[in-house]
C-alpha cells in the first residue's frame, strides 16, 4: 500500500508528468479549434485539467520544504567541490582582512551574508533576491486559484430575455440556460435607447433598469455593451436591440394591433434592397405578412404588405399617427415606435477568484523574471599566516549577467586587499 | 485636412513598405560584404521605413478619433510598428546589425500581405461596433503588439544562433556570421527578449478575458483565438520551464522559440483565416 501511495505521489510530482499532461492540453485544445465539436466540454478534457490541477498541487507541496530551506538556510560549502565552478575565481590574502573586507563587500550590496567555520578556515554563502526563488512557485499557486475560480464557475447561472419599453419581469420568469436561480424581484425596463454620436457613428446601446419588490425600487442603473449593470451578484449584459412599430391594421372595420419587427438603415437608396433581405412577418390569425425598415435616427418606417393572392407586395412609409390603405381595403396605422432590449444575466461566483489567480500569476512572473536571487559562497584555506579564497557565483540563467556582477564584486575584493 | 491625411496613410503605406524592402536588402548585403556601409544604409531605411509606419498611424489615429487597433488592417501596421521599433533597440542596445537580416523579412512580408490582399474596405477608416470600445481592449492590442513584436526579434535571433551554430560545418554560413556575437550571447539574448514578450503575453491574455468578461459576461469561452493564444502561452511557458529547470540552451531553445512564433503567426493569421470565432474583426 505504502509503495502504491509512493508511485501515486511519484506520479504526481513529477514535472514529466506536468510536461506532458501540458503537451495533451495543447494537441486537444488544437484539433478542437479545427473540429466542430465541443472538446472543451468533454470529460476528457476536464480530466486532462483535473490531473494538470493535480500536478500543479502536488508539486507545489513536495518543493515547498525544499524552497524554504533554501531562502532561510542555504547550504555553506564545506568543501571546494561544492563551490560554484561555472562563474568561479579565487583570491589570497591574510584571514581576517579577507573576511572582513568580503562580508562588508558583500552586505554593503544588498547580500545577505553567512559563514560557518571549516576544520581549519570558514566558508560563506551570501545571497541577494534571495525572495526571487517563491517566483516560480506563486506562479504555480496562481493556475491553482484560477482553476478553482473556474470551477466555482459552474455554481453560476446565465440566461437572458428580451424585452419591451415599461415591461416588468419577475427575474424568476427570466429562462436560464445554465444553472437554476430564484430570486423574489422584478426587473422593469425603464427606457430603451440607440444612441448615436454626432458624427452618425453608433455610440452604444442603452437600456436603464430598475429592480423593483413590491413595487418599491431597490437599485436602478444602466446597462450598455461593455458595462454591465450589477445587482445582488447578478450581472445584465446589454446583448441584442431591435426597434418595433404598433401598427393598427383595419379590414370591414375589424381593427387588429400588431408589434412589426423592424430592421433598420440609413441609406434611403437601398430600402428595396435591404427589405427583400428580411424575413415576413406574419398578422396573427390574418392572410397578411409584413417587412418592416426604420430609417436611422429619423422616425419613418417603410414596411412592405404582402397578401396571400394579391400578388407583388406593395410597400408605404409613415410616421407615427400616419395611415395609408393597402390593396384598397387594408387600413395601416402606425401609432407609435418602440424598442426591445435583449439583456443577458450572468452570475458566476468563481470570477474574482480567477482575477485573483490572474494577478498572482503576474506577480509570479515578474518576481521569477525580474528578481532573480543571486548567491556567492566560497571557502577560504589557510596556508601559513595568508590563504586562498576559492568563491564562485551560481550562473543561472543569465550567465553573463550573472559573471558582470561577479566581476565587480572580485575587482572590489582585489582592490581593498 | 481629411483628404490629405488619407493620402499621406495611403502613400505612407507604400512608403515604408519600400523603405522596410531596401533595409531588408541592405542587411542581407551586409552580411555578405561585411561593408560597413551597407549596415548604416540598412539602418537608415529602417529608421525611414519605421517614421513612415509611425505617420501612417498617427493619420489614421487622427482621422478615426481613436488609436488604430480595431481590425486586422490596423494591428498589422502596429503589429509591424512594434517589431522594428523592438528591433532597433535591440539594434542600438547589443550593436547587432546582423539581426535586422532576419527581422525586417517578417515586417516587409506583412506589409506585403496587406498591399496584395487587402481591398480598399478593409483599409478605411470605419467606425467601430459598441463591443470594441473599451479601455481593455486598447490595453489587451497594446500589449499583443509588444509581445508580438518581441517575439518577432527572438525568432530572429534563434535564426541567427542556428546560423552561427552551424558555421563550423560551412565555411560559407561561417563567413557570413563571423561578425555576429558569440552563440552565448545571441542564447541569452533571445532569452531576455522571450521573458519581457512572455510577461506581456500573459497581459495579452489577462486583458482579453478581463473585456471579455464586461462585454459578454465570459472570461473565457475558449474561442479559437484565445485557445491558439494559450496555446502559444503554453510553448513559451515549457521553453523557460525547459530553460529553468533542466538548462535547456542552445539549439533546442532556438528551435523551440521558432516553433513559439509559428504559434504567434497561426494565431493571429491561421485563426482569422482558418477558424471563425469572436476576433472576427481582428
Amino acid at each position: 500500500m505504502k509503495k502504491t501511495n509512493q508511485t501515486f505521489w511519484h506520479f504526481f510530482t513529477s514535472m514529466k508528468t506536468g510536461i506532458i499532461i501540458l503537451g495533451l492540453i495543447v494537441l486537444v485544445a488544437g484539433l478542437g479549434t479545427f473540429i466542430s465539436l465541443d472538446v472543451y466540454s468533454s470529460v476528457c478534457f476536464k480530466l486532462l485539467l483535473g490531473i494538470l490541477c493535480i500536478n500543479i498541487i502536488a508539486c507545489s507541496i513536495s518543493r515547498f520544504k525544499g524552497l524554504r530551506k533554501r531562502i532561510h538556510h542555504p547550504p555553506i560549502p564545506r568543501n571546494i567541490n561544492a563551490v560554484p565552478h561555472k562563474i568561479c575565481s579565487s583570491i589570497t590574502g591574510t584571514n581576517d582582512d579577507l573576511f572582513c573586507n568580503l562580508e562588508k563587500n558583500l552586505r554593503s550590496r544588498g547580500y545577505r551574508f553567512t559563514s560557518a567555520e571549516t576544520d581549519d578556515g570558514w566558508a560563506f554563502v551570501a545571497q541577494k533576491y534571495r525572495f526571487g526563488y517563491w517566483g516560480a512557485y506563486i506562479v504555480h499557486i496562481a493556475f491553482v486559484i484560477i482553476i478553482i475560480g473556474a470551477m466555482m464557475g459552474t455554481l453560476g447561472f446565465s440566461g437572458g430575455f428580451m424585452a419591451l419599453k415599461g415591461e416588468v419581469i419577475s427575474f424568476n420568469q427570466i429562462p436560464l440556460n445554465k444553472g437554476s436561480a430564484t430570486k423574489d424581484y422584478e426587473i422593469k425596463i425603464n427606457s430603451i435607447e440607440d444612441r448615436y454620436l454626432a458624427n452618425g457613428e453608433r455610440d452604444n446601446w442603452y437600456t436603464n433598469i430598475s429592480i423593483l419588490r413590491e413595487g418599491k425600487e431597490l437599485a436602478r442603473g444602466n446597462t450598455s455593451v461593455n458595462h454591465p449593470f450589477s445587482y445582488d451578484g447578478v450581472k445584465y449584459y446589454q446583448s441584442r436591440y431591435a426597434d418595433y412599430a404598433l401598427i393598427v391594421i383595419e379590414k370591414n372595420n375589424i381593427k387588429q394591433e400588431e408589434l412589426v419587427m423592424l430592421g433598420q438603415t440609413s441609406n434611403e437608396k437601398e430600402i428595396s434592397n435591404e427589405l427583400s433581405h428580411r424575413f415576413k412577418q406574419r398578422v396573427d390569425k390574418s392572410d397578411l405578412y409584413v417587412k418592416g425598415l426604420k430609417l436611422q435616427n429619423r422616425p419613418i418606417v417603410y414596411l412592405q404588405i404582402f397578401v396571400t393572392d394579391k400578388g407583388e407586395p406593395s410597400v408605404v412609409n409613415l410616421t407615427p399617427g400616419q395611415n395609408r390603405l393597402v390593396f384598397d381595403e387594408y387600413k395601416i396605422t402606425l401609432l407609435e415606435l418602440t424598442n426591445a432590449t435583449g439583456l443577458e444575466i450572468k452570475s458566476d461566483p468563481g470570477v474574482p477568484i480567477v482575477w485573483l489567480g490572474s494577478g498572482t500569476l503576474l506577480l509570479g512572473l515578474i518576481i521569477s523574471f525580474y528578481w532573480r536571487p543571486l548567491l556567492v559562497s566560497g571557502i577560504f584555506t589557510p596556508q601559513d599566516r595568508s590563504g586562498t579564497l576559492l568563491m564562485g557565483m551560481y550562473a543561472g540563467k543569465t550567465i553573463k549577467q550573472n559573471e558582470a556582477e561577479f566581476n565587480g564584486i572580485l575587482k572590489e575584493l582585489q582592490r581593498i586587499n | 485636412m481629411n483628404q490629405t491625411l488619407h493620402i499621406l496613410t495611403s502613400a505612407g503605406l507604400y512608403i515604408t513598405l519600400f523603405a522596410y524592402f531596401i533595409a531588408m536588402v541592405f542587411y542581407w548585403f551586409q552580411l555578405i560584404t561585411k561593408n560597413k556601409l551597407n549596415g548604416q544604409l540598412a539602418t537608415a531605411f529602417t529608421v525611414i521605413g519605421w517614421v513612415g509606419n509611425t505617420i501612417i498611424l498617427v493619420a489614421r489615429t487622427i482621422l478615426a478619433h481613436r488609436l488604430p487597433l480595431a481590425n486586422g488592417y490596423e494591428f498589422i501596421l502596429t503589429f509591424c510598428w512594434g517589431t522594428v521599433l523592438i528591433y532597433l533597440f535591440i539594434q542600438l542596445h547589443y550593436r547587432l546589425k546582423e539581426l535586422g537580416a532576419f527581422v525586417m523579412p517578417i515586417p516587409f512580408l506583412l506589409l506585403s500581405f496587406v498591399v496584395i490582399t487587402m481591398g480598399s474596405n478593409e483599409m478605411i477608416v470605419q467606425a467601430i461596433p459598441p463591443a470594441l470600445k473599451s479601455n481593455w481592449l486598447t490595453l489587451h492590442v497594446l500589449t499583443a503588439i509588444f509581445s508580438y513584436g518581441a517575439f518577432a526579434v527572438s525568432f530572429g535571433l534563434a535564426v541567427l544562433y542556428l546560423f552561427k551554430a552551424h558555421s563550423g560545418t560551412s565555411s560559407v554560413i561561417k563567413a557570413f556570421v563571423s561578425r555576429v556575437p558569440d552563440i552565448d550571447i545571441l542564447d541569452e539574448l533571445s532569452y531576455k527578449i522571450i521573458l519581457f514578450a512572455f510577461s506581456f503575453l500573459t497581459l495579452v491574455i489577462i486583458t482579453g478575458a478581463i473585456w471579455a468578461e464586461y462585454a459578454w459576461g465570459t472570461y473565457w469561452s475558449w474561442d479559437p483565438k484565445e485557445t491558439w493564444s494559450l496555446i502559444t502561452w503554453i510553448i513559451y511557458a515549457v521553453y523557460l520551464h525547459a530553460r529553468l529547470m533542466h538548462d535547456w540552451k542552445g539549439k533546442r531553445a532556438a528551435w523551440l522559440a521558432i516553433i513559439g512564433f509559428a504559434a504567434v503567426l497561426f494565431t493571429f493569421f491561421g485563426v482569422n483565416y482558418f477558424l471563425p470565432g469572436l476576433h472576427s474583426y481582428a
